[in-house]
């Protein structure tokens, strides 16, 4: 038998991976036949920025970093904090887009809410699938295998319709969601791994969109949640909200208005995020805000006035914490150990806000952006071999209960009751002869209806009795994933009536399944015209450089066939983008590359003279031309 | 074991012990039994306890963990989703029952409203003080300063009274329990009936501590 040297271990057979599906950046970890849990990397690092591009048409051309790119450059066609919208009805998505520069629009026939980007509308779960998708094609090409099966991380206090968003997100990325997992309970499955005896443990995440705090008790092998509580619409993305008004307020004092610019404000928002990112380790720093047609203008800070600006933001995360402490009936001198999770825990007022709420320095030894992916990861495992004695027993982060007379509220099972959960209560009729019972079931802690999120409404047949005889028995039953399933009973006649609640803006699953199929038809057009836009992209950075060089003094050093040259390899590059097919585009672009190698070379010179009397460009002439940067273009 | 209807734990009186998952499904459990919607099992026969008010709860906690290590759908995951849907249901029943039996006045009204007869009124005469001390307690409040004293004896007799309701629960628990085992049904029933009429005495008086503040 032969034996291959170097050849990597054989890929586990159909390996389930977890997905961190963020605001800001989403991720996918596994775990390995070793047992530990690890991130994978694609070419540009493992972290995936939450951001699609669109062309015109509304075709989706750039997933993660490439477009986030395009923000700035084409803000009309470049989503991101698509999370902020999912599972949210119309008039939540419209606050929520007071911050975002979309616009959304309703569909004749279909309640779910749509993003419109260029001629196409999009669900909130279309656009989160086009990121799970690209996190699916990284595992694989990490993986060797085709990946099909996936654990998904939410807020804990994400509701049932934005969980079901969520899920439905997943399936229209062609993964199978093994189970919906709260990312604080992720991250305590990650920092379980090192099975120290008994402990509780709050975790504190705080991401780009959401903000979530779980109280913990680990203890032989299982990760208890005792509590949770948290805010779906706080986190850094509210930060660099408050720095860009800031901002845009200084830039209207001194006469420049920026209100109406999209591509401005991005430019602001990209600075802003900059800014707050030193500010994290430096005490003062200050960014370049890029402003369209004039110069650029500088804008600075220190840490205390950073800090003033983020205080209450920071602040509503404590009230958080302080509620959920009383819900596990712990002191903060109770808990063991506090963990921090998401990337603004990297924020120090964040960190000291913290120490001094729970009286003890918070830990963060497990990156904050990766800890999320890996308990996922460890949760897949969990759920796919059956070779781990951990368990996870994670609670429902909201109530759960029915619309009674008067418009009140019968709460039927309570926050932070242990999941899966049931009860059953009986109700009965206030009116003589009533032929059915609407059950109308809502999702929050207020008292009345109109406070509570509305979930579902339907209406169970009885056989018609005076009022107060009839039995309606309403067994309510949330799954692992969080998910609420409703069957109502006429406990008489012993007609039932079940559904899986749907929330009413949500998608169907005639829906669901009609995405599906279209995403499954353009599934090998959708590869090819990828690759294709990515050559495109590339080609015509290319050809911009090139121009601008050529019009320059070193262009002036080429002789005429020089500059022939390159000009018809320039005009075939362009001709090459009517094929739509990158092989054509990149063949193209070479022949360009090394018509301009020697531009390159006098463009390098040229600049070295410019610089001649520069500290820099002695440097630079001691050590003699880098062979790397004599192109005009380099790609990754 | 007193009672054991639906035999849904097979186990005996110790909970069964967790396994290690490659050994397969813990044989103690009986995972593929389906709830007989008609008549649900008991928070007692979800739990394999016997029918008892008064309970060690320590000792049930550490059952219900047990259970819940051995039924929870995670760990059936890889026998298909029929194994899991049924493990998630027979989860849940175990929460279901522990959230019921671990606070003694709604295990007591659980089983009054499901073995004896629920009590919605008031009898006359507690009906009739109830309507004076309300009347009482809107006189104080419109005039705090001359009626402190009121509301201070007020207060402390409707404390009293309500504490005296958890002392006599206490004892007709203990009836309850006693009747179960000399297997009297006429002495249970007189128990349930008895712990249905301080159950509904509860609210009131509660109603009547808040009103006073």
């Amino acid at each position: 038998m032969a034996i291959t040297f170097g050849a990597s271990a054989p890929a586990r057979n159909d390996p389930a991976v977890g997905i961190d599906l963020g605001t800001t950046n989403s991720l996918v970890a596994v775990v390995d036949a070793d047992g530990l849990p690890r991130v994978l990397h694609g070419p540009d690092g493992y972290l995936v920025p939450s951001v699609v591009a669109f062309d015109a048409g509304g075709e989706a051309v750039a997933v993660g970093r490439p477009a986030d790119a395009r923000v700035t450059v084409d803000p009309a066609h470049t989503l991101y904090s698509v999370k902020r919208l999912m599972g949210k009805d119309a008039a939540e998505v419209a606050s929520e887009l007071k911050l975002l520069p979309y616009s959304v629009v309703a569909q004749p026939g279909s309640a779910a809410v749509r993003v419109r980007v260029g001629a196409r509308d999009y669900t909130p779960p279309e656009l989160s699938a086009i990121v799970l998708r690209e996190l699916k094609l990284r595992a694989e090409a990490a993986l060797g295998c085709a990946v099909r099966r996936a654990v998904i991380t939410v807020p804990a206090y994400f509701n049932d319709a934005q969980r079901q968003a969520t899920k439905d997100a997943g399936r229209l990325a062609g993964l199978e969601v093994l189970r919906i997992v709260n990312e604080p309970t992720a991250a305590a499955l990650a920092y379980g791994l090192d099975r120290r005896p008994e402990r509780r443990i709050a975790v504190y995440d705080f991401g780009g969109g959401t903000f979530d705090i779980s109280i913990l008790y680990l203890h032989a092998g299982l990760t208890e949640v005792l509590a949770t509580h948290g805010d779906t619409r706080l986190g850094g993305d509210d930060i660099d909200h408050a720095l860009v008004s800031v901002a845009v307020g200084q830039l209207r004092a001194a006469g420049v208005d920026l209100a109406e610019d999209a591509a401005a404000l991005q430019g602001v928002r990209k600075a802003m995020i900059e800014l707050k990112i030193a500010l994290s380790s430096a005490q003062f720093a200050q960014v370049l805000v890029p402003l369209p047609g004039r110069a650029a203008v500088q804008f600075a800070l220190d840490r205390a006035q950073f800090e003033a600006i983020a205080a209450p933001i920071v602040d509503r995360t404590l009230t958080s914490c302080q509620q959920a402490l009383r819900d596990a009936g712990l002191q903060p001198g109770d808990l063991d150990e506090v963990v921090l999770v998401g990337g603004s825990t990297r924020i120090p007022l964040v960190r000291e806000r913290v120490a001094t709420l729970f009286g003890r320095a918070p830990h963060c030894e497990l990156d904050p952006d990766c800890v999320v992916a890996l308990g996922a990861a460890v949760q897949a495992d969990i759920l796919t071999t059956g070779r781990r004695d951990q368990l996870l027993l994670d609670v429902m982060p909201l109530s759960l209960g029915m619309e009674t007379m008067g418009g009140a509220v019968a709460k039927i099972l309570h926050r932070n009751s242990p999941i899966p959960a049931t009860a059953t209560e009986e109700f009965t009729t206030s009116v003589d002869n009533q032929t059915g019972v609407v059950v109308h079931v809502v999702q929050g802690d207020r008292e009345l209806v109109a406070d509570c999120r509305s979930l579902a409404r339907f209406v169970i047949p009885i056989a018609p009795l005076p009022a107060g005889l009839a039995r309606v028995a309403v067994t309510f039953l949330v799954d692992a994933n969080g998910i609420l399933h409703v069957t109502a009973r006429d406990v008489r006649t012993g007609l039932e009536k079940s559904i899986e609640v749907q929330p009413s803006y949500g998608l169907t699953d005639a829906e669901v399944e009609a995405m599906l199929v279209a995403a499954f038809d353009n599934a090998e057009q959708d590869v090819a015209r990828r690759l294709f836009v990515d050559a495109r992209t590339e080609a015509e950075t290319l050809i911009a450089a090139t121009e601008r060089q050529l019009a320059g003094p070193a262009g002036a050093r080429l002789d005429a066939d020089e500059q022939a040259d390159i000009a018809a390899c320039v005009a075939s590059l362009r001709a090459s983008f009517g094929s739509g097919q990158s092989e054509v585009v990149r063949a193209a672009q070479r022949e360009l590359n090394e018509a301009t190698v020697h531009l390159a070379e006098l463009g390098f010179a040229t600049a070295i003279d410019e610089l001649a009397h520069s500290a820099a460009a002695e440097a630079l002439l001691a050590r003699g031309p880098d062979p790397a940067s004599a192109k005009p273009q380099h790609h990754a | 074991m007193a009672i054991q209807r639906h035999s849904f734990v097979r186990s005996g009186d110790s909970p069964p012990a967790p396994r290690p998952f490659a050994q397969g499904p813990d044989g103690q459990v009986d995972v593929r039994r389906t709830v007989d919607p008609q008549s649900p099992p008991t928070p007692w026969e979800v739990l394999g306890l016997p029918l008892r008010l008064d309970l060690d709860l320590p000792a049930v906690e550490l059952r219900v963990r047990g259970l819940i290590r051995a039924l929870h759908p995670d760990r059936f995951h890889v026998l298909g989703a029929q194994a899991a849907a049924d493990a998630e249901r027979h989860t849940a029943l175990v929460n279901d029952a522990w959230r019921t039996l671990r606070e003694p006045e709604r295990r007591v009204a659980w089983l009054v409203d499901h073995q004896g007869q629920t009590v919605t009124a008031l009898p006359p005469a507690v009906a009739l003080q109830l309507f004076e001390r309300n009347e009482q307690i809107d006189e104080a409040l419109a005039d705090p300063v001359s009626h402190a004293d009121v509301a201070v004896a007020l207060r402390a007799e409707i404390r009293a009274e309500r504490m005296q309701v958890h002392a006599d629960l206490a004892v007709a628990c203990a009836r309850h329990d006693a009747a179960v085992q000399a297997a009297d049904p006429a002495a249970t029933q007189g128990a349930l009936a008895e712990m249905g009429r301080l159950l509904a005495m509860a609210p009131a008086l509660d109603n009547l501590l808040a009103r006073l503040g």
